[in-house]
């Protein structure tokens, strides 16, 4: 058993080691798949004290001006998403995702794409996505945030 | 008029840091400025602004007052999670969780598929599904039946998802859950799954999308029931 462990975490590691080269694109369209589908399942899923969670985090990128830290708070708030549909997979998924996005060139695409007027219209977005969670509708979170993943889309690359 | 009590105050206050009432200067206005504003002590204000304190949207600064979105607790955690503890988590993933992210992942899959597939891609899949339809033998079939999945998702043409899939296939791999497919195993539920590997075909062959789509989420809900029982969704 211990053996059968080890060799399923080798196996895991060669994905991981080939998935840290995904193209930005290939990553847009995963999440286009699965970030809504994440609000939908957090609409439903989510106790009253993960709501809380992504809240905080939405108000904290509202009052965040400066790049970095409202990235920050954007960021958690797509991961609190995640977390509250409460399925381990989804959340690690999430962790993948990022792990990517955090790689320099990633960095680099989403600096060259920032602006203050983005950033507002994110917040925008942003609200309405949790507007639908605490009402816990689910296709309206999961329209939402679609739209949402839309407009990122075409910010980073113009389609 | 009934006295303004310190959590309607937090609320208020709240609202008026988020909807960028103060948002140039980035200052609250001081204790006494809001005693006289809301009518009420100075004690209550603090309490007030404590709250907000808490939920870290301000913060206190002796000499400068209280600043709005000055100490944020930045850039929260946002450093990705080391690859070991990933690895360690995808490894422990419940059988249900996996058919639920299939559950969400796949049909997409299968629509970018009948959009995207090559020629030798639709072929690789057919050879697929009619290797799987046409043996009894577990082992062999459950082979098949993975290459139908793959080539599926290879014909996305999108690395990623590809690699998404190899993911979830190592961890369907472990004992702990190719168990609870070996033990389901039956020639019915067998040609069940070859009825609906071949509507899937059918739809990528047409090029059709929604059908596609349709009949991947159709397949996976029909074996979500045969694996975990009727009630799950």
């Amino acid at each position: 058993m211990i053996q059968n462990t080890a060799q399923t975490e080798a196996d895991l590691l060669a994905v991981m080691t080939s998935i840290a080269g995904s193209s930005p694109l290939d990553v847009m369209k995963v999440r286009m798949i699965v970030e809504p589908q994440a609000a939908a399942v957090a609409a439903a899923n989510a106790r009253e004290s993960d709501i809380e969670t992504i809240r905080h985090a939405h108000q904290m990128a509202v009052i965040s001006v400066e790049k970095d830290a409202f990235e920050g708070w954007d960021g958690e708030f797509h991961k609190r998403i995640f977390e509250s549909t409460r399925n381990d997979f989804l959340t690690t998924l999430h962790d993948i995702l990022l792990a990517i996005r955090s790689r320099p060139q990633w960095i680099e695409l989403k600096r060259k794409t920032f602006s203050p007027t983005r950033r507002a219209l994110y917040c925008e977005e942003h609200a309405a996505i949790l507007a639908a969670i605490e009402v816990r509708d689910a296709q309206g979170a999961s329209e939402s945030m679609r739209g949402h993943m839309v407009a990122v889309q075409r910010n980073m690359f113009g389609t | 008029m009934t006295k303004l009590k310190s959590g309607d105050i937090a609320t208020d206050l709240r609202d008026r840091v988020l909807g960028g009432e103060w948002a140039a200067t980035k200052v609250v206005p001081n204790e006494r400025a809001l005693s006289l504003e809301y009518g009420v002590a100075r004690n209550t204000i603090r309490r007030a602004v404590g709250v907000l304190v808490a939920e870290g949207l301000v913060s206190r600064h002796v000499g400068r007052g209280t600043l709005i979105g000055d100490s944020l607790p930045a850039a929260p955690p946002a450093g990705a999670k080391d690859l070991v503890q990933i690895i360690k988590n995808l490894a422990g993933t419940s059988p249900l969780d996996i058919m639920n992210i299939r559950l969400i992942i796949e049909p997409q899959a299968a629509a970018a598929a009948a959009a995207n597939a090559s020629a030798s891609e639709l072929a690789a899949i057919v050879e697929a599904h009619d290797r799987a339809s046409a043996t009894p033998v577990m082992e062999e079939f459950e082979r098949w039946d993975t290459a139908f999945h793959h080539s599926i998702f290879a014909a996305t043409r999108n690395d990623l998802l590809l690699n998404l899939n190899t993911i979830l296939s190592i961890i369907r791999s472990q004992p702990r859950i190719s168990g609870i497919r070996r033990r389901g195993f039956t020639e019915d539920t067998r040609l069940k799954t070859c009825t609906q590997h071949q509507a899937i075909v059918t739809a990528l062959i047409a090029r059709d999308t929604d059908s596609a789509s349709e009949a991947m989420r159709q397949h996976l809900m029909a074996r979500s029931r045969t694996l975990f029982g009727a009630s799950i969704p």
